[in-house]
């Protein structure tokens, strides 16, 4: 699906598109906050939307762009509703002091289940445009410029965002640093 | 932007422990079923299998649908959907055996074939129009050229005693109806329980109709469909059902009321992704 592509027949343009950027979008979902019980399902509702809109599109515009707006407004929809319901998006998620020592079943998986919880912890503390720009960033490995097409917005607003999250980012790990070592001198004089 | 490194790169101002953090949420790829997943269940929610081609007369199609068994419509299905998209052809001709006994037994898991190992017996979900609204609605920004969305007139709601092929005839969509609101991205929240229940339910119905057509049984097709519409005078899939009324009034030979139904169809929906298939019925 390149940019001047001639626009063949919808459906086979859906099928082409949902295999070029399934994984894309997946991904995108699940650094957005989705959580991995819903993933399908999101997924699902982002390419209803494209199913829909497909023959609309305007083939000249990045086709990641157009995805991962959908992708977002499917996150912020769900996010929004588990609100309403008084629901937390990863609620099977348990808080990371005890979630972790529960999954892990050895000293190394313990250690990237903790970090991967610390990281939820740390973007479900940022707002979905500030975790956005942070996921695509740091994670992604997209450039400045690149976060700023795909999300449409300019440059100096993406440096704001990353700037943000990044500060919640640190401070979410200090608090979590300083937890632990609570914790762990509380255990300790316990003794 | 061009000046700020990422903080995984070891030059960055990140220390070691929030590099580590920040790996530990590299791997986020799906496993490699979930695709075909997804798809299964889109197609599923779709709820539309492929309208078989137009080339034999409609009469002989309703016959030869009727005295098929159920395994050659499948492989017949499988011929004929080459032109179709793939994912949707296999997912009919696989749901065809299972449709029909979901039919007897709706509760009953329908047996998995090959095909199906990996598909889902329903959709993975569904979602309701106006949450599709709701979601497609500002994107439409990135997309200047972009025209109104299948929105489905209300139906007539005359109740109708007697459901028939005839019927649907004349049940043609008013276009001066009111449409449904479309809600937007904005709106507050609200349940959507009912729309999702409404949308499996219709989903349920079109699949029921379209395995009666696929064995034959036009009179029940058309039936099924006539109670949906009842049912759901604002139906969520609308596209889809006019879809397979056009086809059943063909099979049916009623072919002048298909072509007709088929060129409101095209008239109002002319982007739609069933147009290519409805265009069979309209330019005969």
């Amino acid at each position: 699906m390149t940019s001047g592509e001639s626009r063949a027949a919808p459906l086979g343009d859906f099928e082409r598109t949902y295999r070029q950027h399934f994984v894309f979008a997946w991904r995108a979902l699940r650094r957005l906050g989705i959580a991995e019980r819903d993933l399908n399902d999101a997924a699902q509702d982002v390419f209803l939307v494209v199913y829909r809109r497909l023959p609309e599109f305007d083939f000249e515009r990045p086709v990641t762009t157009w995805i991962y707006a959908i992708c977002l407004r499917v996150a912020s929809t769900r996010r929004r509703n588990a609100a309403w319901r008084h629901e937390q998006l990863n609620e099977d998620v348990e808080p990371p002091e005890n979630a972790a020592r529960a999954l892990a079943v050895d000293a190394e998986a313990q250690q990237l289940d903790e970090r991967r919880l610390l990281l939820e912890a740390a973007l479900d503390a940022m707002s979905l445009e500030q975790r956005a720009v942070f996921t695509l960033f740091e994670l992604e490995g997209r450039t400045g410029e690149e976060v700023a097409s795909i999300l449409g917005v300019p440059p100096p607003t993406v440096h704001s965002r990353l700037r943000l999250a990044r500060e919640i980012f640190r401070r979410t790990i200090e608090r979590q640093r300083a937890r632990e070592h609570f914790e762990l001198r509380r255990i300790g004089g316990e003794r | 932007m061009s000046e700020l490194k990422h903080w995984l790169d070891e030059a960055s101002e990140a220390d070691d422990f929030e590099r580590s953090i920040l790996r530990s949420g590299l791997e986020s790829d799906p496993p490699r079923a979930t695709q075909d997943q997804v798809w299964n269940g889109l197609m599923a929610t779709l709820a539309i299998a492929p309208l078989a081609a137009v080339t034999a007369s409609p009469q002989a199609a309703g016959a030869s649908a009727a005295a098929a068994s159920v395994g050659k419509a499948g492989a017949v299905w499988l011929t004929v959907a080459k032109g179709f998209i793939v994912g949707l052809a296999v997912y009919g001709a696989a749901q065809g055996v299972s449709e029909v006994a979901s039919r007897l037994n709706p509760r009953r898991a329908p047996t998995p074939t090959a095909q199906q190992a990996t598909i889902p017996t329903r959709p993975t979900r569904v979602m309701s129009r106006d949450a599709e609204r709701s979601i497609a609605g500002p994107v439409s920004s990135l997309v200047p050229s972009a025209t109104s969305v299948d929105p489905p007139s209300r139906l007539p709601t005359t109740p109708r005693s007697n459901a028939s092929v005839t019927a649907i005839a004349h049940d043609s969509p008013n276009p001066s109806s009111a449409l449904p609101s479309t809600g937007s991205f904005d709106d507050p929240p609200r349940p959507n329980s009912a729309r999702t229940s409404q949308l499996e339910a219709e989903t349920l119905a079109l699949r029921q109709a379209r395995a009666e057509l696929r064995v034959g049984k036009l009179a029940d097709a058309s039936a099924t469909l006539e109670a949906a519409r009842r049912q759901f005078p604002a139906p969520e899939l609308y596209q889809e059902r006019e879809a397979l009324t056009i086809e059943i009034l063909y099979r049916s030979g009623q072919v002048a009321a298909a072509e007709q139904r088929a060129r409101q169809f095209l008239s109002r929906f002319p982007e739609s992704p069933h147009a290519h298939q409805i265009r069979q019925f309209a330019e005969r």
